[in-house]
């Protein structure tokens, strides 16, 4: 290859480090809608293995593929945008198409899992070719060249998310294709090869009429939106992007809302517009039903909070539940604060409430506020009379799909901070599905029980109810002791609607089961043991786990304890025990099918460069170690400012961002600095130690931003950001260029091993945070970044 | 080794004995799946023995019908474990006198066990395509008993009612008021709860009088989620 790379290769590079990013952002959306959320982490984990396969290849045919210049770089690029366009329409062939739920059934979905994870994996391997092409080529400028890459990467990301909320999931694909398709061009350009030109042109074309006329992209049919689609005259009726998830609200004429309707209810049920967030079921909007909303939100366990509490001003954190609107304002409510996280769905509740002025007091009674409900409740003055809880679970189970998913709203300082904003007498209700084998009901118990000991309630069973139906339960705390008038109207109203109270001051046994048996009365024996300081006992012996989330492990629907796996296969079954906890189980198979892979990707190429021979345990353990580590940091500081941020999907752009921008700069700056041995130590050193800072300093944006806009969020996010990622921009081009100086031949292998530990990283990182909380995933960066340090220390 | 080869031929078949018949399939289902967890009610037990399984699951997963485990039947719709279909039976407590009800006919298979116990039974189908299906397998002699409609579930069948039991084989998040209307005092009804690939509960409804009353079943006896003793 020339001395130089031409100057367009910089920026060829940058744009295909973002269109790679971007690819990633999209894919994980429009797998979450084909399939489910942990089965697109594990598709794109596998996929992105691409950059580890690259360092193989390039490794082993390295002479050849140097030989190909920047012609086959630019070809490569382009050919990785050709396939970014393609893979998702090609997966969804009637002969490729995998179905998560039927790989338990069908061998054949192995094969068709295994041709979607290649074809996924395509676009991911070509461009890391190029861009280990481009670095390992002309490693005496990686500061330069991987400054373009980090930058290119995080312009990427934020690029991903733009697209997210412009465009349908048909047309994404091939929007962020063009990206790496035009680098190809400009780094081709000059080079005035007819045939190359062509290519180029050919695959630009391709991308637009891909976004003229997209793939069909067809969901599972046991997602719930499939089946709401079965239903008669069901019709999709409005579709918006979203970065928070492609919502299409369906329209049927059998689509009717009541959950835990009680069985003496006798009127008529409104019909509804079900909303869906990439295929799953997220509320809807009840349909009047001859002018009217028939009153079945009163049917349900929910009304216990309101006969505790003279509601005038409530508090509902995840407002996409109508009924609770309409709920509280039928007790005579003066002002209702809806929170809803999601942007569109927030939207689409205004557009309803704007149409339905008569159901409100006039004025500003109800505010629908488009938040995340942890960072909003930081920020609500109160006093709230009532806080509503979105209720946890889901009626027809969701197999542990979301015990990966963080959920800081259910955290114990999440319940204290809603106490806190509690008027004398204000109350919290919550409520839960029954699932089987019990734990939502039971964690939410916990939790609360948990809270009122920390709010230093003496007596926490004077302060706690509880109310059973046939599905479901719903929990209420009373900040003031709960009195013998509505002890009374709570059991009277329990009898009119056939619900047993669970919790009530003075409750006897014989009373939990009047209407609703249960098949022994364990449940019962679970509940009284939370009370009391027993608890522990409880946690301990439970086969799962009930301790509640907290901040640092925010993590409520994780039930799932490893140690208890033998049990678990005795008492279940092999077949069904994936289905104790999908998403564990999803990421744990990820992990060790990743594991493999790499092993297999780092081992292949000492066939080439040999087994024996010096500074290959160097090279494997400096980029290994810095690949992990930086990966960790990446996740956890995500997850870390979420609170702060507000979202989930701020934070990560937020994150994303700023990390990779300021690491581009650092790589950028490391260009000055003399690769040796000593320098490396030092910097590794230093970030080692200044990992373990930020675990500390992140805890101080756990208490939220306060009043604070986003952008200004941002800019302090971005700057507390700045000093770590510009540190760690630095060991991998300065350890490139000491390589290229020492081992130049282990330059590919070095690539190779960098992406392979990338890939590990989010997993592994998700995998600690689950069992050991945020401060241990630094921990481990920070181990990361020593073991890279120990590469470099002199020999004795 | 030899042995080996053999349980990885039965394990990856679904329990399959190439060459067998269905019907000693059928009759080994009754007994290693069924009976063996509990289920002793002798008319459910004789309609599984009865009820050609095989002739109610798509073709390409017709060896399979025997197994112990769900199996889709397209729509998003599976047709019910065995053991869970003998179950919700028996606890229905059916007589031969009984009129039943069942909202979502599915692949049929359940109300052909029903027809071999009660009087009639009367099946309910919300989707078209799956309400065609079922009715031309109910055809015949053995299942004349039977009327499948295509129609929305949530109303029930106002003309036949009351039933004495009415089984719910695909639940929504309530159960609908014209359902409870329509059981005949006495009467019982049963829905399952959960994800039919995952673990499920069932919920036993009973009517006395205007007291509606619920019980939580637990299907998967055979495998008791219970602390163990310590």
């Amino acid at each position: 290859m020339a001395r130089c790379p031409s100057a367009g290769m910089g920026i060829a590079l940058g744009l295909l480090s973002a269109g790679i990013t971007a690819y990633q952002v999209i894919l994980m959306q429009i797998l979450s809608y084909l399939q489910w959320y942990h089965f697109a982490y594990m598709v794109v984990s596998l996929a992105l293995l691409g950059f580890g396969a690259s360092g193989t290849v390039l490794a082993l045919f390295r002479q050849r593929l140097t030989a190909g210049g920047e012609t086959l770089i630019a070809n490569l690029m382009t050919g990785s945008g050709i396939a970014m366009a393609l893979a998702a329409g090609i997966a969804q062939l009637d002969i490729f198409r995998f179905d998560l739920y039927l790989l338990f059934v069908e061998w054949p979905q192995i094969f068709k899992l295994a041709v979607s994870c290649l074809l996924y994996f395509i676009p991911f391997f070509l461009g890391a070719l190029a861009i280990g092409l481009i670095l390992t080529g002309w490693a005496e400028r990686a500061g330069t060249l991987y400054f373009a890459n980090l930058v290119g990467s995080g312009a990427g990301g934020l690029i991903g998310l733009v697209m997210l909320s412009i465009a349908m999931p048909g047309q994404l694909p091939a929007l962020a294709a063009l990206l790496p398709v035009v680098g190809g061009f400009l780094a081709s350009a000059g080079k005035h090869q007819k045939s190359s030109m062509l290519f180029t042109f050919g695959a630009v074309g391709l991308c637009m009429a891909l976004v003229v006329w997209p793939a069909t992209l067809v969901p599972s049919q046991f997602k719930a939106v499939s089946l709401a689609l079965n239903l008669p005259d069901a019709r999709v009726v409005q579709e918006h992007a979203s970065v928070h998830g492609f919502v299409q609200v369906v329209s049927s004429k059998s689509l009717r809302q009541a959950p835990g309707l009680s069985l003496n209810y006798r009127g008529p049920l409104p019909r509804r517009r079900a909303f869906f967030v990439n295929g799953d079921p997220y509320g809807g909007i009840p349909m009047p039903h001859e002018g009217k909303y028939p009153p079945t939100y009163a049917y349900s366990t929910e009304f216990l909070g309101y006969v505790m509490v003279e509601p005038r001003r409530v508090l509902l954190l995840g407002a996409a539940d109508v009924p609770s609107i309409l709920h509280a304002f039928s007790r005579g409510t003066q002002r209702v604060t809806a929170v809803e996280p999601h942007g569109e769905i927030a939207a689409l509740l205004r557009q309803w409430a704007g149409g339905e002025p008569s159901l409100f007091p006039p004025g500003d009674a109800l505010e629908i506020v488009n938040a995340d409900p942890r960072a909003r409740l930081a920020v609500e003055k109160g006093p709230f009379d009532l806080i509503r809880f979105p209720t946890v679970g889901a009626f027809g189970g969701n197999v542990g799909l979301y015990a990966l998913n963080e959920k800081f709203l259910m955290t114990r300082e999440a319940f204290l901070g809603a106490w806190q904003k509690l008027a004398p007498n204000g109350v919290i209700s919550i409520t839960s599905w029954m699932d089987y084998p019990v734990k939502n009901p039971l964690k939410v118990l916990a939790t609360l029980a948990e809270m009122l000991e920390a709010a230093g309630v003496s007596d926490p069973s004077a302060h706690l109810a509880a109310v059973r139906s046939w599905g479901a339960v719903t929990f209420a705390v009373k900040k003031s002791v709960i009195g013998p008038d509505e002890t009374a109207s709570i059991r009277d109203r329990c009898r009119e609607l056939s619900f047993d109270p669970l919790i009530l001051p003075g409750l006897a046994d014989a009373e939990r089961q009047e209407f609703n048996e249960m098949d022994d009365d364990q449940f019962f024996r679970h509940v009284d043991a939370m009370l009391p300081a027993d608890r522990q006992r409880l946690y301990a012996d439970y086969d799962f786990n009930l301790e509640p989330a907290t901040d640092n492990r925010p993590y409520f629907s994780q039930y799932l304890r490893w140690t208890r796996l033998r049990s678990y296969f005795e008492l279940y079954g092999p077949r069904k025990l994936p289905f104790l906890e999908l998403g564990s189980f999803m990421i744990a198979a990820t992990f060790v099918l990743l594991t493999l892979f790499v092993v297999l990707l780092i081992i292949i190429p000492l066939y080439r460069l040999g087994w024996h021979g010096p500074g290959k345990w160097r090279t494997l353990i400096y980029f290994g170690g810095l690949g992990l580590g930086f990966m960790l940091l990446e996740i956890v500081l995500m997850q870390r400012l979420t609170l702060f941020l507000g979202h989930p999907v701020r934070a990560a752009a937020t994150v994303i961002a700023a990390l990779l921008a300021f690491s581009g700069l650092g790589s950028l700056a490391s260009s000055k600095l003399p690769a040796r041995p000593g320098v490396i130590r030092r910097l590794t050193g230093c970030i080692a130690l200044l990992i373990v800072a930020y675990a500390v300093a992140t805890t101080l944006f756990l208490k939220g931003g306060g009043t604070l806009s986003f952008p200004l969020k941002a800019i302090l996010a971005a700057l507390f950001i700045a000093p770590l990622g510009f540190c760690l921009g630095m060991p991998f081009p300065l350890g490139l260029r000491l390589l290229n100086e020492q081992q130049p031949k282990h330059l590919p292998w070095a690539w190779g091993i960098n992406g392979c530990f990338s890939v590990i990283g989010p997993v592994l990182a998700i995998l600690v945070a689950v069992q050991a909380g945020f401060p241990i995933v630094f921990l481990l960066a920070s181990i990361a970044y020593l073991i890279a340090l120990a590469a470099h220390l002199p020999k004795r | 080794m030899r042995h080996l080869a053999c349980l990885c031929i039965l394990f990856l078949s679904g329990n399959f004995l190439p060459g067998e018949d269905f019907e000693r399939q059928r009759l080994r289902m009754v007994k290693t799946q069924i009976e063996s967890r509990d289920v002793g009610d002798k008319a459910t037990l004789a309609a599984l023995s009865q009820v050609p399984r095989h002739d109610f699951v798509p073709p390409d997963l017709i060896k399979y019908a025997y197994a112990d485990r769900p199996l889709p039947i397209g729509y998003g719709q599976t047709i019910s474990q065995p053991y869970i279909v003998a179950y919700m039976t028996e606890q229905l407590r059916l007589g031969p006198q009984f009129r039943a009800l069942e909202i979502g006919t599915g692949s049929g298979y359940q109300a052909a066990v029903l027809a071999q116990i009660v009087e009639k039974v009367y099946t309910i189908e919300i989707i078209s395509e799956l309400a065609g299906e079922a009715l031309e397998r109910l055809k015949g002699p053995a299942y004349d008993n039977v009327s499948v409609k295509h129609a929305d579930g949530f109303f029930g069948w106002e003309e036949a009612a009351p039933f004495d039991a009415i089984i719910v084989t695909a639940a929504a998040e309530f159960i609908p008021p014209p359902l409870i209307n329509q059981l005949k005092d006495g009467g019982r009804m049963i829905i399952p709860v959960g994800s039919p690939y995952g673990l499920q509960y069932l919920v036993l409804v009973t009517k006395n009088g205007d007291k509606v009353k619920t019980r939580r079943l637990i299907p998967v006896r055979f495998v008791p989620f219970t602390r163990r003793k310590r």
